[in-house]
This record gives structure tokens, sequence and C-alpha cells, in this order.
């Protein structure tokens, strides 16, 4: 079979006694098909496998017992003629052969019930949905099955019943077509497959669990621990490494943020001001607020500026996002009448959810949006929201189109996570302050405390460290 | 002032401002060349029009604001085109325009999901 097979396969689109079944063991036997004028065209053999059977199948159960047509002459088998002229008298006995096993494998397919129309469906489907291997084996059986013995009958028998309960689709366009022409039959393959896979999920669920369930249970909880002791482990050599890969705190850092926390404490960047009351949000366990953010992204901008090594970076403030979710594009066109956006390599967008902070970082040279989330949160429709406006912005401000296609939006989730209910800013601004500058993310809940006192040290002093 | 554009829980009648003399509510027979309306949109879309000389500091029409909504002053921030006004900016120095539209957002917190 196999070698049938790769001569199919090997044959060009238009070589047509490639494509017949003469190369098949069964090959002298394929005109004898009583497959009518369907056979003449080059596509006809395959038709003829189907409607044969078909055909037999309601010539049996109308009791219609006329002896099939005459098989008609067709020039790419006359070098088959003599063959077919020594076996001529055994053609109705075939016939009957074949008619008989087409009787077994409707019993093996409809369990012997359901309607004539039902069964004969179930019959032809068989034959129709079978994948691009089974042609030699069809070929075989319909063609030498009265040489064979009982057994073998029946290996083919069953072998093409699960085939067809697998109700996997043949591969020619012509076999497609077949297919199509018969939407019942497809939706009995449907059926058929469906069963086929749940018996066969009920005996492998049925030997897995065999296999000392308890044991099963018992090692997830140890591996469940092991992980979240590995996970540990890794958070705190990232800390460390951390720590060592950062310059610290000069000495006098923490006389400077305990200033910055006290009362009548001022600074401002770029008109965003910072008081002491915004500062005191940066203590330990507190949520941060916007100022804090909006003042650390004009850090960001700050230092961006300065360095031309860095990539340049418009960072909005808080209240972008909110607005063009509230507002649309129309509020905050005039939100960048003095940056060109699109001369920037990179656009951060603080993002806050009610009680959340995220960042989204768009680069505009990888035409890439990514999503951050401490919490590993998704949210697609802020990555399609500003892809949006990005669309509308370039239109508006006459910058070179964006074209929605080129860009990937990208959630990520291999990101440091947030394990607690209140560093998600500092996690937001974390992300944005190393995606400034292409760094990898390399901090971690661990140092968290660390890094709140870091940010109020940059914004204490107006740079970032 | 406009009542339709009124911000909820706003005196519909608030008389003279307790601020300042410089901010006055919009009144159709006042269109003195020197002041300029300027709109004051909140986030949940209602409006406030104040009428306002353009080299006074908009700290005054902030002040205004808070007092007339009742918010305190920590907890909003004032935006033009998406840029901060510090309170010592005049409608000269920030280039607005009578009609202009300043923002007034809610100060925003998170910690979590």
């Amino acid at each position: 079979m196999p070698g049938g097979t790769k001569r199919r396969r090997a044959a060009e689109p238009g070589d047509v006694s490639g494509r017949i079944p003469g190369g098949f063991p069964g090959q002298a036997m394929e005109p004898e098909q009583p497959a009518g004028e369907s056979s003449h065209s080059d596509g006809g053999w395959l038709e003829a496998l189907i409607l044969s059977p078909l055909r037999l199948a309601k010539r049996w159960l109308t009791g219609d017992g006329a002896p099939a047509p005459a098989p008609p002459q067709r020039t790419h088998a006359q070098t088959h003629a003599q063959a077919h002229a020594r076996r001529a008298g055994q053609h109705r006995r075939r016939r009957q052969q074949q008619h008989q096993h087409a009787r077994g494998q409707r019993r093996l397919l409809m369990g012997g019930s359901g309607s004539r129309m039902s069964r004969n469906a179930g019959l032809v489907h068989s034959y129709t949905a079978r994948p691009a291997w089974a042609p030699d084996l069809l070929a075989a059986e319909t063609a030498s099955s009265a040489g064979w013995t009982e057994s073998q009958r029946a290996d083919t028998q069953s072998i093409l019943s699960v085939d067809s309960s697998l109700g996997l689709r043949s591969e020619t366009p012509r076999e497609l077509r077949a297919e199509a022409a018969a939407p019942e039959k497809r939706a009995a393959a449907r059926d058929a497959a469906d069963a086929w896979l749940a018996q066969l999920r009920r005996k492998i669920e049925a030997a897995l669990s065999a296999s000392a369930p308890a044991a099963a249970a018992v090692a997830t909880a140890a591996y469940d621990r092991l992980r979240l002791e590995e996970r540990r482990i890794d958070e705190r050599l990232d800390a460390a490494q951390e720590r060592a890969a950062r310059p610290a705190l000069p000495g006098d850092a923490a006389a400077v943020i305990a200033a910055a926390m006290a009362g009548g404490f001022t600074a401002e960047l770029n008109n965003v001001p910072v008081t002491a009351r915004d500062m005191a949000t940066l203590q330990d366990g507190r949520w941060l607020n916007d100022e804090v953010i909006n003042f650390y992204m004009q850090l960001i901008m700050d230092r961006a500026e300065r360095a031309p090594d860095l990539p340049r970076v418009h960072a909005f403030n808080t209240f972008f996002y909110s607005t063009l979710c509230e507002s649309g594009y129309a509020r905050v066109r005039r939100w960048t009448r003095r940056t060109r956006l699109f001369d920037k390599d990179l656009v951060i967008v603080p993002v806050h959810l009610g009680v959340h902070w995220c960042c989204a970082v768009i680069d505009l040279r990888q035409k890439a949006i990514c999503y951050y989330d401490a919490l590993l949160g998704d949210n697609p429709d802020c990555l399609r929201r500003l892809l949006r406006y990005l669309c509308d912005e370039s239109r508006d401000k006459g910058a070179a189109e964006v074209v929605e296609a080129e860009w990937s939006l990208v959630c990520d989730k291999q990101i440091p996570r947030q394990r607690n209910g209140y560093d998600c800013g500092v996690f937001a601004i974390m992300f944005a302050e190393h995606a400034a500058r292409r760094a990898p993310f390399q901090f971690s809940q661990e140092t968290c405390p660390l890094l709140r006192r870091r940010v109020a040290y940059e914004i204490a002093t107006g740079a970032l460290i | 002032m406009d009542p339709s554009n009124a911000a909820p829980g706003a005196n519909p009648n608030p008389g003279p401002n307790a601020n300042g003399e410089d901010v006055k509510d919009t009144k159709p027979d006042l269109a003195a060349t020197e002041h300029i309306s300027i709109k004051v949109a909140s986030s949940d879309n209602s409006e406030i029009m104040f009428k306002i000389k353009r080299t006074t500091k908009l700290a005054k029409l902030m002040q205004a604001y808070c007092t007339r909504t009742g918010k305190s002053p920590d907890s909003v921030r004032f935006l033009a085109d998406g840029e901060r006004i510090s309170g010592d900016s005049t409608p000269d120095t920030l280039g607005l325009e009578d009609g202009d539209t300043i923002d007034v957002m809610t100060e925003q917190i998170g910690g979590r999901q």
C-alpha cells in the first residue's frame, strides 16, 4: 500500500493514467467498475468508487436484481484489456461479493439500525471521508476482495470504518468536491468522528485513572510547593542582582526623602507639580497617585532629551488614556500640539483602570504596542484603542499613514509580577522607566520598597539616577 | 452662566464670587474686550463657563471652580490641551482664546485590581 500511495502522490496533475488506480495491486479490476458516464472524465475513477457501492446498496435495498451495466471501455485501460476479458466471467460473482461486503460494512457503521437513507449515507460516507492513503485500500478492497480471506476483508473493513469515523478530509480538490456535494454525509461523518473521539477519550481516561490517582495528587501538591519555592528564590536572586546592578542611593537619601514627605515640600517640572501630600503616597504600602506618576513621566522625558543615545520618548500623562476612553480622539487631538509624536521612538501611556495602574508602550520604530500589567491582566481594548489613536493622530497631523495591519499588539505576560495589593503604581513606573531605555525589566516585587525610596529620591532631586 | 451647563450641585445663582472680583460667571450683557469666556469641563461632562481677564492668574479661576463645585483643590488638576496649568499662568501666557476649554481631572490613585 505505501508504494501505491507514493506512486499516486508522485503523479503529475495532468497525468491521468497515473491517477487511476491502475498501479495498485487490484489494478486490473478498475475498468469493471460500473461507473457509467462519470468514468469518462479524468476524475471518473473517484466518482466510480464512490458511486458504485451506493448503486449496489440501492439495488440491494430495492430488490432490483438487474445485472450491472457493461463496463465502458477506456483508452487508458487498454493495457489491461486482456486481463479484463479473462475476468469478465467473474464479474457477476464479484458484484455479489462486494454487495455482501457493503452490507457488512453498513451494519458495522450504523449498528444495524436507522432508516434506509441514513444507512446509505453512512455507507457511502465510508468511501468519501477517507485520508489520502485510503484509495489504495479502497481499490484493493473493491477490486480483489474475491481472492481474500475473511480475516483480510474484516481488517480492511475495520480500517475503512475507522477512517470514516475519524471524519478525515481527503486532500484532492476532486475529492473535496465529491464530499461537498453531500452535506448530510459530512454531518454523518462529523457525528461519527465525535463518537469515536469520545470513545477514545473514555479509554484513555480509564487507562490513566487506573494508574494511582492518589499518588498523582500528592505529587502535584509537592510540585506546586517546589515551584513556589523556586519562584521565591528566583525573586531573591533577581533582587540581589538588581541591587548589584544599580547604583546605591547616596548616604543622604533618607534625609532627602524624609524632607520631601514632610509638610511644605513642593517641586515642579514642566508645570507638573508634586507636593509632600503626593510624595507621601510613595511610603510603603500606600497607593501611588497620578501626580507622582506624571512627575516621573516628566523625569523620563527629561532624561531622554538629555541623553542622545537613549530613545526619543514622549510620555503622556495619566489623564490621556482615560480622556481618550471617555471622550474619544477629538478631546485629545490637541494634546500633542507641542510634540511631534511621530518623530519619537517610544510613546509611553500610563493606564489608570479605576484602582489599578498599568503601562502601555508604543514603539513607533518596531510598530508594536505593548501592554504591561503587573497583575498580568489582559486589556486588548486598550491596545486596539491606542492603535486607533495612532491612526487618527497620523491622519490629523499629516504624518505617514499608520497601517493597522503592520502593527503588532502585545499583552506581555513575561514581566515582573505584583504580589500584593498596593505596588502596581511602582510597577507601572518601572515598566515605563525600563522601556524608555529599552532595558530588560530587572526589578521585582522583592525590590519594591527599595524602588519606592528610589523614586521618591529621584522626584525630590528632580533627576533620574 | 448657562443653567444647562451647570455642574451638578452648583448653585444656580451664586451671586458675587467670594474669592475675587475678576472671576465672574458669564452674563450676556458683560462683553468687555479684555475679558474672555473660558469653559471648564470636567470628565463627567459637566461644564461651567467663566469670564476672566486675559491677564488674570488662572489660580483665581481654579479657586473659584473648587469653591463652586465643592471640590478640594488637592483633588483636581486643570489641563489645557493636556498640559498641566500652573496657577501663575494667565490666558495670555497660555494663548487661551475666547471660548476655549480647560479640562478638570480628578485625582487618580491605584494599587491593585
